[in-house]
C-alpha cells in the first residue's frame, strides 16, 4: 500500500502520513460527509482519524493496514458525532422538512430524489448505514466492510439487510423493486 | 430502480458535493518525539500476560449432562419429521409449573437461519433483492442438540417469531407471507398465530396449532412474549398513521392477549413524538422474544424501551407494568425499574446491555453485556455508558467485554458478573439472554466475537449454573440458539 514499513522517526511518520492524507483525505471526507451531510464535520472527523494515525504510527503493527486503519477511525468518529442527533433526527425525519436535515445547498445539488435517499439513509442505526454506504457506496465486499466496522461478516450481512429493508419502508415500500 | 442502485446514485451524488478540503494539520514533532510515543512495542507475549490468565480463568467447559439437572428429560426418541398437520383450535388452559425452577429446559424451539432478505448482489453490482427463504423452525433438545422435529411454515410464508412458557413444552410462532414482488418481509404484514406443542414419546412428537389473536392487521410487531402459564401473550407494537413512512409516528401498544380465549386481556398505549422504540430500534422482523419478560407470578410484564425524551438521548430504560393495576397509558401507568444510561459527553465506557430482562422473581434485571475487563460491581447504573467501538487488537479498548451481568431493581447497580469473555484479541463482542431461572441463578446466554484481525466469528451458548459458566458443546449450538429468535 501507500506506507512501506520503514524506519519510525517523527520526520518519517509525518512525511508519510501527509502522503496518505493526500491520497486518501479526498474520499475519506467524501465517505464522512455521506455519513453526515455536513462537509466541515466531515473534515473534522477525517483529520482526526489521521491525527490518530500519526499518533499511533509508532506502534502501528503493520503500516500496510494504514487505510484500513483511516477508514475505521473515520466510522468510529462518525458513529461519535452521530450519536445524540440519531432518534432526533429520525423524529425530525417526520416533523420537518427534510430541508432540515439535508442543507438547502446539498439538496440543489443532488436533487429530491437523493435528497430523499440521504435523509432516509442518515436517519438509519450507525451500524446499518455503515454497512449500507460501504457496500453500495464504496462497493466494498462483505468481508472488507466487517473488517472497517470492526465486526463480524454475518454482522455486515445482517446489518446490510436490515439496512437495507428500513430504507425500502422510509422510502415507501411499494417503490422497491 | 431498485433501492440499491437508488442508494448508489445519491450517496456518489453526495459524494460529488464534497469541494477542496484543508490540508492536514498535524503536532510539532518534538511533541511526537516524547518517549512514551515511542515505548517498545507491545509483543504478543506482552498482549497475552495481561489477558491470558484472564480468559483463562474464565474459559469455559463442555458441559457435562450430569452437571445440571435437567428439568423433565426428554423421552422422546422421534427424529426429525415434516411437522405437524395445522390444525385450528382455541389455545391451552394454563401450563404445569415446572418441578425443579432452577433446572436447565429440556427442549429449545429456534428459528433455523432467519433471513429478511434473499442473498445480496454481488458488490459493485446492481440488481434487486430477492425474496428470502422461508425459514424452519427446528424443535431439539438444549443439552445435547438432538434434534426432535423440523417444523416448515404453512406455504408462502415464514416464521418470525417465537417465545415460550415456562414448562418447556408450550410455545407459541408466528409467521408472515413472503411477498415475491417485494425482497424484503415486511414489518406490517399480518400475522398468522401458532400455538406449538412438544409432546415427548409422542408421535408426532409436536403439534401445531393455529390461534386467533387480535393484532391488529397492519401492526409493526417488534416484540413477543408468552406468559410462564402459556395463557398471556404479550405483543409490543406499532400501527402507521395513514401515509406513514418508517419510522412510523403512530401509537406504540403493549397488549395482553388471552391464548385460550383469542380475546385482549389488557392494553397499554402511548405516543412517542420522539420516535422511541421497543429496545434499540425494531427495524422490522423477526417479533423478537428477548425484549419482553414477565415475573413468574404473570402479575408483571417489563419491556426495554429507548426514547430521546431523556437527554441522555440513547439510554434504555426497562419499564414494568402490573396487570393488576388500573390505567391504560404505556407511559404514565409503567414505572421505570432500570436505566441504562446513554453515552457521555466523556464517553467513558462501563457497560452496556444488548439485551435486558427481569427475573421471574422481579428482583433482578439480567443484561446481555458488553463490559470492561474489571466491571465494578456495585457502580450504579446512572453512571454507566454505552462502550466505546473496539478498534481491534492494534488499539485495544477496555470497553467491550461480551458477557452476562445481574442488576439489582432495589439499588439499580450492577449486582454480578456471571460471566465474561476476555479473548486475548477481538474484534467486537455481543451478548443475548436466551432463558433464565425465577430466581437468576440459572441463566443460557448466547455470546458472541470476532476474531482480530481475520472477522472470523465465534458464538457460544453460555449455561451459568450453581455459580460456574460452561457452554453448550454441541456443534452449531452458537449459531443455531441465537438471541431473539430462540425460545426454551
Amino acid at each position: 500500500m501507500d506506507a512501506p514499513p520503514g524506519p519510525r522517526t517523527p520526520s518519517e511518520a509525518r512525511q508519510r502520513v501527509t502522503a496518505l492524507y493526500e491520497a486518501h483525505a479526498p474520499g475519506l471526507v467524501k465517505l464522512a460527509k455521506i455519513m453526515l451531510g455536513d462537509q466541515s464535520q466531515a473534515e473534522d472527523v477525517v483529520q482526526d482519524a489521521f491525527l490518530g494515525l500519526y499518533r499511533m504510527w509508532p506502534k502501528l503493527h503493520d503500516q500496510d493496514r494504514a487505510l484500513g486503519y483511516l477508514r475505521t477511525s473515520v466510522l468510529n468518529g462518525c458513529r461519535a458525532a452521530h450519536r445524540g442527533r440519531t432518534r432526533r433526527a429520525r423524529a425530525l425525519l417526520f416533523f420537518q422538512k427534510a430541508d432540515d436535515i439535508v442543507s438547502a445547498e446539498e439538496s440543489v445539488l443532488i436533487g429530491e430524489a437523493n435528497r430523499r435517499v440521504m435523509a432516509a439513509l442518515r436517519a438509519l442505526p450507525a451500524r446499518q448505514r455503515e454497512a449500507v454506504v460501504l457496500r453500495y457506496y464504496l462497493d466494498l465486499s462483505e468481508a472488507q466492510a466487517a473488517e472497517a466496522m470492526n465486526v463480524a461478516r454475518g454482522t455486515v450481512k445482517s446489518a446490510t439487510s436490515r439496512g437495507l429493508a428500513a430504507l425500502a419502508r422510509m422510502l415507501k415500500e411499494g417503490e422497491v423493486q | 430502480m431498485s433501492i440499491e442502485d437508488r442508494i448508489r446514485a445519491a450517496t456518489a451524488a453526495t459524494a460529488a458535493t464534497v469541494g477542496e478540503i484543508r490540508p492536514l494539520t498535524l503536532p510539532d514533532e518534538e511533541s511526537f518525539a516524547r518517549p512514551h510515543w515511542f515505548r517498545p512495542l507491545p509483543t504478543r507475549r506482552n498482549w497475552g500476560g495481561w489477558l491470558v490468565p484472564l480468559a483463562a480463568a474464565l474459559t469455559v467447559i463442555a458441559v457435562a449432562a450430569t452437571l445440571v439437572a435437567v428439568r423433565n428429560s426428554p423421552r422422546a426418541t422421534d427424529k426429525a419429521s415434516a411437522g405437524p398437520a395445522v390444525s385450528h383450535s382455541t389455545g391451552p388452559t394454563s401450563v404445569a409449573a415446572p418441578a425443579d425452577p432452577e433446572a436447565v429446559p429440556g427442549y429449545f424451539v429456534a428459528i433455523s437461519n432467519f433471513a429478511l432478505m434473499g442473498p445480496l448482489p454481488a458488490a459493485g453490482q446492481s440488481g434487486t433483492v430477492t425474496p428470502p427463504r422461508p425459514d424452519s423452525v427446528v424443535v431439539g433438545v438444549t443439552l445435547t442438540g438432538q434434534r426432535l422435529a423440523t417444523i416448515t411454515p404453512p406455504a408462502g410464508s415464514t416464521f418470525i417469531g417465537v417465545t415460550g412458557a415456562s414448562d418447556d413444552r408450550t410455545f407459541l410462532l408466528d409467521s408472515v407471507p413472503v411477498k415475491t414482488r417485494s425482497g424484503f418481509l415486511s414489518a406490517t404484514e399480518q400475522r398468522t398465530w401458532y400455538l406449538l406443542k412438544i409432546r415427548p414419546g409422542a408421535a408426532p412428537v409436536t403439534t401445531l396449532t393455529r390461534l386467533s389473536l387480535p393484532v391488529p392487521s397492519a401492526a409493526d410487531v417488534d416484540g413477543i412474549s408468552l406468559s410462564p402459564d402459556g395463557t398471556k401473550l404479550a405483543v409490543f407494537y406499532q400501527l402507521p398513521r395513514t401515509g406513514d413512512g418508517f419510522p412510523y409516528s403512530g401509537p406504540f401498544t403493549l397488549a395482553v392477549y388471552s391464548v385460550p380465549a383469542g380475546t385482549v386481556v389488557r392494553s397499554w398505549t402511548g405516543t412517542d413524538p420522539y420516535h422511541g422504540s421497543l429496545g434499540y430500534g425494531s427495524d422490522g422482523p423477526p417479533d423478537r422474544n428477548d425484549l419482553l419478560s414477565w415475573t413468574s407470578d404473570g402479575q408483571h410484564l417489563a419491556f426495554d424501551y429507548r426514547s430521546s425524551t431523556n437527554p441522555h438521548s440513547d439510554s434504555l430504560y426497562l419499564r414494568e407494568v402490573n396487570l393488576s393495576n388500573p390505567g391504560h397509558d404505556l407511559f404514565a401507568d409503567s414505572a421505570v425499574v432500570a436505566t441504562i444510561a446513554g453515552p457521555t459527553p466523556t464517553d467513558k465506557s462501563k457497560i452496556w446491555c444488548d439485551s435486558l430482562g427481569i427475573t421471574g422473581d422481579g428482583k433482578t434485571a439480567l443484561c446481555g453485556a458488553e463490559m470492561p475487563k474489571a466491571p465494578q460491581v456495585g457502580a450504579t447504573l446512572d453512571a454507566v455508558t454505552e462502550p466505546g467501538p473496539w478498534v481491534g487488537c492494534a488499539s485495544p479498548t477496555d470497553a467491550a467485554y461480551p458477557g452476562i451481568a445481574a442488576i439489582s431493581l432495589t439499588s439499580d447497580k450492577l449486582a454480578r458478573v456471571l460471566y465474561e469473555f476476555r479473548p486475548s484479541c477481538m474484534g467486537a463482542g455481543t451478548a443475548t439472554i436466551l432463558w433464565s431461572s425465577p430466581s437468576g441463578n440459572t441463566v443460557l446466554g448466547n455470546v458472541s466475537h470476532t476474531d482480530d484481525p481475520s472477522m472470523k466469528e465465534h458464538s457460544e451458548v453460555v449455561l451459568f449454573s450453581h455459580g460456574k459458566a460452561t457452554t453448550l458443546n454441541w456443534p452449531g449450538a452458537g449459531i443455531l440458539l441465537s438471541g431473539e429468535t430462540t425460545a426454551f
